[in-house]
């Protein structure tokens, strides 16, 4: 993982002690809150409907375990002792005071972490393939290149006043993305040029919100010296030309829409022809340098073949579920599950954090990754030790055996805890939870992503969910409307909206009705998402509205 | 008109008249220029060299665009004169604005009251990093990390070949 040098290190002391200097001259007025906002936006920090909430960046969903302790001790000293993993794979706590945020983000500097660009109009936190460097579908390890993203993004001159926020995701597996790349202002995909070198291809115009746009190529091959140059050229069209009249229509995928992808093509490309690439630039040395602190671990080569057939039923289920192939030999890939039917998806106890911390330095080199499906990962963990890290999942009460499966459900703050929101969203996902509490149910239903928003701002990503809701409301009342079809990966797609709302009561009926359909229409091996595609909206819209 | 007040002295009159509308088939030399933020370089490109101050209007600290035509200015256009931020910039923003390329601030002289000059200077001293090569400026953040890093590397290839 990513060491600090020293300049990193120092860079982000200056960033904390001048975050320290504008709360200070926010809380004696110098600054006033028209002028604070964007600044303490910068640094992670929102104005909530109970309190400032602190987003936490986790770059590119990477933790060290004294990193994840020390998010666990934020959570008990200043929060009330749980965290909040984020759709962006960030650490959120939603109850802090302005007071301690100085503090807060000291305790964070203090292990190489810091809350900056979560948030505001700037180019934010860098995504990336929560299996980074573990999958056996990946051209190159993404990280190195984040992490150089990550720098460059850093308190952008020219770039940290934009018209809107602006989000990059990054993977290395083009045949599976798990990043969401064609679902972010920029996507960029590691991929083989036709020389067989490895350079990227940069995706724009993406995004969820009000206006869901999948994203689409801007340039099929960029090498990898002139990633830099092209994305200081990308931006600056955008800083200049996105739209800041409207703030729904700031984002780029509107200024790349009402271009045309063509003439947006044609902008950058002038703009990247006339600057001093070389000059912008970061050489092969610098990225030698990051590189090396992702090098693979050194891996053992005597692990004897594991036989599940001698162990409990409940941990071959979650081996089944939750356990994924590993591209060395003898290891596995363990998920996590945050979606304990009985919690807000994505919430996490201190006492659970240190409890995965303890288990990365025991069985996975002391690392822990989080995703966008608000999970966390274990990333290299000896098949022989499956059992062992299982036991202490158990102990912690996070032994949900539920990935990507039905309860693993995607959800925003929704009414409970967000000003904007329309609707309730979390005891939604928790009330489908319940229906399907059945493990052997989920399991034949086999991969589902349901995905909920509690207002059209889409935090929930619904737009992408297999089976999406989003939560609305109409003279008080609220109301539920449903998306099928959407698609998060590589073969994107934009979920087809049905007809007339829902209670809640009936949205969990009508999604049991659709459910079994399926099971009922589905041929071998086929995905819900397959056979929707193959039996097209009406059948499945009949059977949602069968009883309604 | 307000008085306005320049952070940085740069020897133009505060209070000169600025021309907002430019005519470029004139040849004599033009004192200050006055940029909207959406302003088409290209069309003052021609007139560059004979203008002696540019005026970039910032009408709300959050439009960024102003950093983007000064880099622009600076780099693509080669405008050697003298660049000023004008508007509703920010202590914060100092540095940036520096390190795209800007030489001066100007904001309303009401401002300086809450943002004061002490401000506005000990503003450019929170930060003496920067991450983006080519945007580290003397007066602000000096030091580029990448370049630093390189110099590191390449002092530690040429040293004492026998130590290790
Ligand atoms: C609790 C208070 C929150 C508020 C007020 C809020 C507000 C918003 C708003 C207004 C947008 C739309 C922005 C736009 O379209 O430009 C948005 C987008 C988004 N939010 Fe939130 N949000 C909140 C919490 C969260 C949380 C907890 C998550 C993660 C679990 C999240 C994830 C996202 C994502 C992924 C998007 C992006 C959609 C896109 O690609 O455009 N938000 N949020
Ligand atoms: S989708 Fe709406 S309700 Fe949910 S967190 Fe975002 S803004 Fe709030």
């Amino acid at each position: 993982m990513y060491r600090y040098d020293e300049f990193d290190a120092t860079f982000v002391e200056s960033r904390v002690a001048q975050f320290r200097g504008q709360v200070e001259r926010r809380l004696d007025g110098r600054l006033s809150e028209a002028e604070f906002r964007p600044l303490r936006l910068m640094n992670g920090l929102y104005l909530q409907l109970h309190a400032y909430m602190l987003r936490v960046a986790v770059p590119y969903g990477t933790l060290r375990s004294d990193q994840l302790r020390m998010l666990a001790h934020l959570a008990d000293r200043y929060d009330k002792g749980y965290g909040h993993v984020t759709t962006r794979q960030n650490m959120q706590f939603n109850w802090p005071k302005l007071e301690d945020v100085p503090d807060m983000l000291s305790d964070l500097a203090s292990v190489e972490m810091h809350a900056i660009q979560t948030s505001g109009n700037c180019i934010r936190n860098v995504t990336c393939d929560p299996y980074a460097g573990a999958a056996a579908d990946e051209i190159e390890d993404p990280r190195p290149l984040a992490e150089l993203l990550r720098q460059w993004s850093m308190l952008h001159p020219e770039f940290s006043f934009l018209p809107r926020k602006f989000k990059i995701a990054v993977t290395g597996a083009p045949t599976h993305d798990r990043a969401m790349v064609r679902a972010h202002d920029i996507g960029i995909e590691v991929v083989r040029g036709v020389e067989g070198e490895v350079g990227y291809h940069i995706i724009v115009g993406g995004g969820l919100g009000r206006t869901p746009v999948i994203g689409q190529t801007l340039r099929v091959f960029c090498p990898k010296d002139e990633l830099l140059p092209y994305l200081e050229a990308t931006m600056r069209v955008y800083n200049r030309f996105g739209r800041r009249d409207n703030k729904y229509k700031a984002r780029i995928k509107i200024l790349v829409r009402e271009t045309g992808i063509e003439e947006f093509r044609f902008l950058v490309d002038e703009e990247f022809k006339a600057l001093p690439a070389s000059k912008i630039m970061v050489g092969q040395a610098e990225r030698d340098r990051i590189a090396a602190y992702f090098a693979p671990p050194d891996y053992a080569n005597d692990i004897k073949a594991f036989d599940l057939s001698a162990q409990p039923e409940a941990f071959r289920k979650w081996v089944d579920t939750n356990v994924v192939p590993h591209i060395q030999p003898g290891y596995a890939i363990v998920n996590i599950s945050l979606k304990d039917p009985d919690r807000a998806p994505g919430d996490i106890t201190a006492d659970q954090m240190r409890a995965v911390a303890d288990l990365a330095d025991a069985h996975s080199i002391g690392e822990i990754r989080t995703t966008h499906q608000q999970n966390m990962v274990l990333a290299h963990v000896r098949q022989d030790e499956l059992r062992a890290v299982w036991d202490g999942l158990v102990k912690a009460d996070l032994e949900d055996a539920n990935i990507n499966l039905i309860g693993d459900i995607i959800c925003c703050p929704g009414m409970d805890f967000c000003a904007l929101a329309t609707a309730r969203s979390i005891p939604v996902s928790q009330a489908i939870a319940e229906r399907f509490n059945d493990h052997a149910r989920q399991q034949a239903i086999g991969e589902m992503q349901i995905k909920i928003s509690g207002c059209i701002n889409a935090c929930g990503h619904h737009h992408v969910g297999h089976i999406g809701i989003l939560g609305l409301e109409k003279a008080g009342v609220e109301f539920y409307q449903v998306t099928l079809g959407g698609d998060a990966t590589q073969t994107a797609a934009i979920g087809d909206k049905m007809g007339a709302g829902f209670s809640q009561d009936e949205l969990i009926d009508g999604i049991e009705r659709i459910v079994d359909f399926y099971m009922g229409q589905r041929t071998e091996g086929e995905r819900f998402l397959d056979t929707y595609r193959r039996l097209g909206t009406p059948a499945f819209k009949e059977a949602l509205y069968a009883d309604a | 008109m307000p008085t306005l007040e320049l952070i940085r002295p740069t020897g133009v009159e505060a209070d000169a008249t600025l021309p907002l509308d430019f005519d470029a088939s004139r040849n004599d030399d033009i004192e200050a220029l006055r940029l909207p933020p959406d302003a088409d370089l290209s069309q003052i490109e021609d007139a560059l060299p004979r203008i002696k101050s540019i005026f970039v209007a910032f009408d709300a600290f959050t439009d960024g665009r102003g950093f983007s035509l000064a880099r622009l200015l600076r780099q693509r256009y080669g405008y050697d004169g003298l660049l000023v931020a004008d508007g509703q910039l920010i202590p914060d923003q100092f540095a940036f604005a520096l390190q795209c390329g800007f030489d001066a601030v100007r904001v309303a002289e009401g401002e300086l009251k809450r943002h004061t000059p002490e401000a506005w200077t000990d503003a450019l001293d929170a930060f003496d990093l920067t991450y983006q090569r080519g945007y580290a400026v003397a007066a602000g953040p000096a030091t580029n990390i990448f370049d630093a890093r390189l110099t590191a590397m390449e002092a530690g290839q040429t040293a004492d070949p026998f130590s290790v």
